[in-house]
């Protein structure tokens, strides 16, 4: 993850952002920033494009496909993470790797190879 | 010898020497002089062979004689023809042996020329002769012709030239065959030849007719009469003859021919016996027709019978009478029976004639019988026929009627007379339809054009159906009819023939029956239709409908209680024939005395007429039916039971005559009612069942999201505890005092939980939030937090991290802070601004009378959870003070809209 060190998290639940920042950090990540509304992530997203996000699907009541969409144009690889256990997502991120909460960090390494390895493979080819 | 004028010679010796005088050098002519002394047959080398026999008798002693030896001669400077007559006379010499002979040849040439003068001077007169004797025979002659046959020369005299359309010069001078026969015509010629060819060859008479081109380019008959005379030795020589003109003749001819061939056929063809008797009756010609009909083969076996005695029994009377008065002048005529000759029975129309001489005496008796027979036999079968006919007619019960080309009536039978109330003359020469048909029931007028009836007559067709008739009296009656046309033999329409019956009571029954057909299709329809319809509202229309037709009411209503989901009670109804906007100012019914037994279910009103019904009227305000109600004089009403006994409605029918409704209708509004409590119970019944399917739906899927939200909130909330976890046990705390913060942190977890599950997770109360977090961290020592701040509703998401906030805060003051000592105080204050175009909170809290206060060394997990964790969830700002005298935390944050 020391190759992908800026990266947006996307938790209304500020206690377990917490602990996926020290996850992020613990696996190399250098520069997390939270955002806890999906306004705010939009907002983030205006000034800066991250290497790799982690979104949380329902913030707040809404879905937060609205930044997916946004991140996959500018080609920055994201997984989601929900608490819904059968989340459907629509069909252009149903390939998105999804963490099912509670996670640990070997679910999230797993999970962001599967993201950024699928990109990468992408890049190369 | 020599010196004789006479032509002589002598033939001499044994060599034949020829010795001649002067006279006879003559006919030596030109083998003169050199003839004398030579062998006479070389001098006639030429005919020889003709000479040879002759001198050849003459030497044998034998003399010669020869007749006129035609000679030509010049002996008067031109050739001429001559004619002499030659003896050989033998000579003998001494020895008796023959010398030679010697010949005195004598001219005869002047007594020729004169024979052929004399002949042609009779032939000339016969011919004369011959022309005269056959225009004698034959009369009209137009021409005569000579034709000179060794010559071919063909004269004939000037009208014979006319006739052939020829030269009179040329006829005189001679023609020929072909120019006769060019005038001839052309289908005759072939024939003519023929005959003229026949007449030659066979001589003797020559009769042949033709027709001829005359002048006027016609062609006319004419006869040539002529006849071939014949030579002595068979050759034809002449053919005289006349030409007649047979024109009329044969005009004349082939009429009388034609006549008597006329009267020949007339006779023969004749069906009828014609006889002729003379005027003793006795019986002298008999037609071959006649001989036919009375079967007689041979009339010799009945010529000169006496007529009358051929007849038998009352006929002979007749045949009598009939023969007697004939000779006075009179014609007779009777009819009888008599058998023919070979007794076949027949029956005779018979006419007895005189036949007037010329001056109109009665001469002979002219009979002419004709066979009845098949006529007797046909009327005796016409009659029998007609018997029937009119037994059939008289006693049929359906009206018939005969009409003309005319569209007359000439026929109606007795059941006609008793259909139409007119007697058969009333009916009789005039159009029927004017009579019975001539108008529809609506008083316009009925073309007859237009009339099925009268279109059979004109398009040959039999034509059936029903029309209306119309009675003496105007009024109006049904009639099935057939109306068929008459024709003739040749298929030509004659008049027609109408059979008619008054089909009143028909129609009646039968309308009777659809009526009752139509009823019992329409309770089968209802029934099906209200059992097959849960919807309550379409059952009720629908019987409501049926229960208007089936009473044949004007209009209706159902009136009907259904309880709501609340089990309050509502009237509602259902209308047919009338307008929902002409009921809705009326209110519902009343328990009157009109509709109380209806909706008691007491039983069925009916009245024939409402308005003079003792019921009706007695109730305030309207006293009747109200100012502008449907006009109702004939009323029904049936109450409708439900199986439990409860009164579910009441069908009510209205007409505006008075007395429409019957006993009849009162069951069949029974059927319907029946059918409408059924189909009412079953739509309840439906419909509570999918109140409840509805119900429990909705209860499901509530259950469905409560699973799903709960997953999600324990998936979550374990994410919490695990973030909790990796926070409290971090760093170089040691494993115990770590704990003991993770426990109580999932104590300040739960406590929110709790709070939040008693309010359903929908909301909580700030207050609430704050003190319950206080007093699950501190305890006893949550007596020195006090709160103050007006009513604030937050998020049952925020509530956690508040509370996780709170508890943060509680236990650093617990551990640092105000409550490490009993005199320490909280001081929590929030208000509510309402400035900006959302409130915004700010909450202070406040801590005093604890120990001097050190700023934290690191910022910790209640750090973090403060000042970003709650800042985060709160969109807002948090902040941390540490003034000596007590921590100071100010949360400042909008609130969401209300």
């Amino acid at each position: 993850m020391t190759d992908r060190p800026s990266v947006l998290i996307l938790e209304d639940e500020p206690l377990i952002a917490f602990a996926l920042e020290d996850m992020l950090l613990e696996l190399g990540s250098k520069d997390v920033r939270l955002a806890t509304t999906i306004a705010e992530a939009l907002r983030l997203l205006d000034t800066h494009t991250p290497d790799f996000a982690v979104l949380d699907v329902n913030i707040r009541g809404e879905r937060s496909y609205g930044v997916a969409d946004e991140l996959s144009r500018r080609g920055v690889p994201f997984i989601f993470a929900t608490g819904y256990g059968d989340a459907e997502h629509p069909e252009v991120l149903k390939t998105v790797p999804t963490l099912s909460k509670p996670y640990g960090p070997d679910d999230l390494k797993s999970a962001f190879a599967a993201a950024t390895g699928a990109v990468d493979k992408c890049d190369t080819s | 010898m020599l010196n004789s004028s006479q032509p002589m010679f002598v033939v001499w010796g044994a060599q034949e020497t020829l010795l001649y005088n002067d006279a006879y050098s003559a006919i030596l002519a030109d083998k003169h002089p050199a003839a004398m002394g030579q062998n006479f047959l070389d001098v006639w080398q030429e005919i020889r062979d003709d000479l040879l026999p002759n001198v050849e008798q003459a030497y044998r002693g034998e003399p010669v004689q020869m007749d006129d030896i035609e000679l030509w001669m010049e002996r008067r400077g031109f050739r001429e023809e001559t004619h002499f007559a030659f003896s050989y006379t033998p000579v003998r010499g001494e020895t008796g042996t023959i010398d030679g002979f010697f010949c005195a040849c004598q001219e005869i040439t002047g007594q020729v020329n004169a024979e052929r003068k004399l002949r042609e001077s009779e032939a000339r007169a016969r011919a004369d002769a011959d022309r005269v004797r056959l225009a004698l025979a034959a009369g009209a002659i137009i021409g005569t012709w000579f034709w000179d046959l060794p010559s071919d020369s063909f004269t004939v005299d000037e009208p014979f030239a006319k006739v052939f359309g020829t030269d009179p010069n040329l006829g005189r001078s001679g023609l020929s065959l072909e120019q006769v026969i060019a005038t001839v015509h052309p289908d005759d010629r072939q024939g003519l030849i023929t005959a003229i060819e026949a007449a030659i060859e066979r001589g003797g008479p020559y009769v042949h007719q033709y027709r001829v081109s005359r002048g006027d380019g016609e062609y006319h008959w004419i006869e040539a009469n002529g006849r071939v005379d014949k030579g002595a030795d068979g050759t034809s020589l002449s053919f005289p003859g006349v030409l007649l003109d047979i024109e009329e003749r044969r005009r004349t001819e082939t009429a009388l021919h034609t006549s008597e061939e006329f009267t020949r056929r007339v006779l023969a063809s004749s069906g009828d016996c014609i006889e002729v008797l003379d005027l003793e009756g006795r019986l002298e010609f008999m037609s071959e027709g006649g001989m036919c009909a009375m079967e007689v083969d041979d009339f010799q076996l009945v010529r000169g019978a006496f007529w009358p005695e051929l007849w038998k029994g009352a006929e002979k009377d007749s045949a009598l009478t009939a023969v007697e008065e004939a000779k006075r002048g009179v014609t007779g005529r009777f009819q009888g029976f008599s058998p023919t000759f070979k007794g076949s029975a027949r029956w005779w129309d018979v006419v007895v004639t005189p036949m007037n001489d010329a001056e109109g005496r009665p001469e002979k008796v002219l009979c002419v019988s004709r066979d009845i027979t098949s006529t007797m036999h046909a009327q005796t079968a016409l009659r029998e026929t007609s018997r029937r006919l009119d037994a059939i007619l008289n006693n049929t019960r359906e009206a018939v009627f005969l009409i003309d080309h005319q569209q007359h009536c000439v026929y109606a039978n007795a059941a006609a007379e008793k259909l139409t109330g007119y007697r058969a003359e009333q009916l009789q020469g005039r159009p029927l339809h004017d009579v019975i048909h001539h108008k529809k029931p609506d008083g316009s007028h009925y073309p007859i054009e237009e009339c099925p009836i009268d279109r059979a007559f004109p398009t040959r067709a039999q034509m059936s159906g029903e029309e209306l008739f119309i009675a003496p009296d105007g009024s109006f009656y049904p009639v099935g009819f057939t109306a068929s046309p008459l024709l003739d033999d040749e298929g030509r329409p004659i008049g027609t023939v109408i059979e008619a019956r008054n089909i009143s009571e028909e129609k009646a029954r039968e309308e009777a029956l659809q009526e009752q057909k139509r009823i019992l299709e329409t309770l089968n329809r209802t029934g099906a239709a209200v059992a097959a319809e849960l919807d309550l509202g379409r059952v009720v229309q629908t019987v409501t409908d049926a229960g208007v037709a089936l009473a044949g009411a004007q209009f209706g209503a159902f009136f009907y209680t259904l309880h709501d989901d609340a089990g309050e009670a509502l009237m509602l109804y259902a209308l047919s024939g009338a307008d929902q906007a002409q009921f809705e100012s009326f209110g519902l019914p009343r328990a009157t005395a009109v509709f109380q037994p209806t909706f008691d279910g007491a039983g069925i009103v009916r009245s024939d007429d409402i308005l003079n019904d003792p019921r009706y009227g007695k109730n305030t305000p309207h006293h009747g039916m109200p100012q502008g109600h449907l006009p109702v004089r004939s009323y029904l009403a049936v109450p409708v039971t439900s199986r439990s006994g409860e009164v579910i409605g009441g069908l009510f029918f209205g007409h505006p005559e008075p007395g429409r409704f019957t006993e009849h209708h009162e069951q069949l509004m029974l059927g319907i009612a029946g059918q409408a409590a059924i189909a009412v119970d079953n739509a309840r019944l439906y419909r509570d069942a999918q109140l409840e399917i509805k119900q429990r739906r909705r209860a499901e899927e509530q259950q469905q999201l409560l699973i799903n939200e709960l997953n999600h909130r324990v998936k979550n909330t374990l994410a919490i505890v695990q973030s909790l976890a990796q926070q409290s046990f971090r760093g170089e705390v040691s494993s115990d005092s770590a704990l003991v913060t993770f426990r109580a942190r999932l104590s300040a977890l739960a406590a929110a939980h709790n709070l939040l599950t008693r309010r359903h997770w929908e909301k909580a109360h700030l207050s609430e939030i704050l003190s319950s977090s206080v007093r699950a961290t501190a305890g006893a020592a949550s007596a020195q937090v006090t709160f103050e701040g007006p009513e604030v509703v937050v998020q049952p998401q925020t509530a956690v991290s508040l509370a996780m906030a709170v508890h943060e805060l509680s236990t650093n003051a617990i551990k640092y802070g105000a409550l490490s000592s009993d005199a320490g105080t909280i001081t929590v204050t929030w208000k509510v601004s309402k400035d900006s175009d959302r409130p915004r909170l700010r909450l202070d809290w406040k801590e005093k009378g604890g120990p001097a206060v050190i700023g934290p060394t690191r910022k910790g997990f209640g750090t973090r959870m403060i000042e970003r964790g709650l800042a985060a969830e709160l969109q807002g700002k948090v902040v941390l003070e540490f003034p000596s005298d007590g921590l100071h935390c100010v949360i400042d944050a909008p609130l969401p809209k209300v």
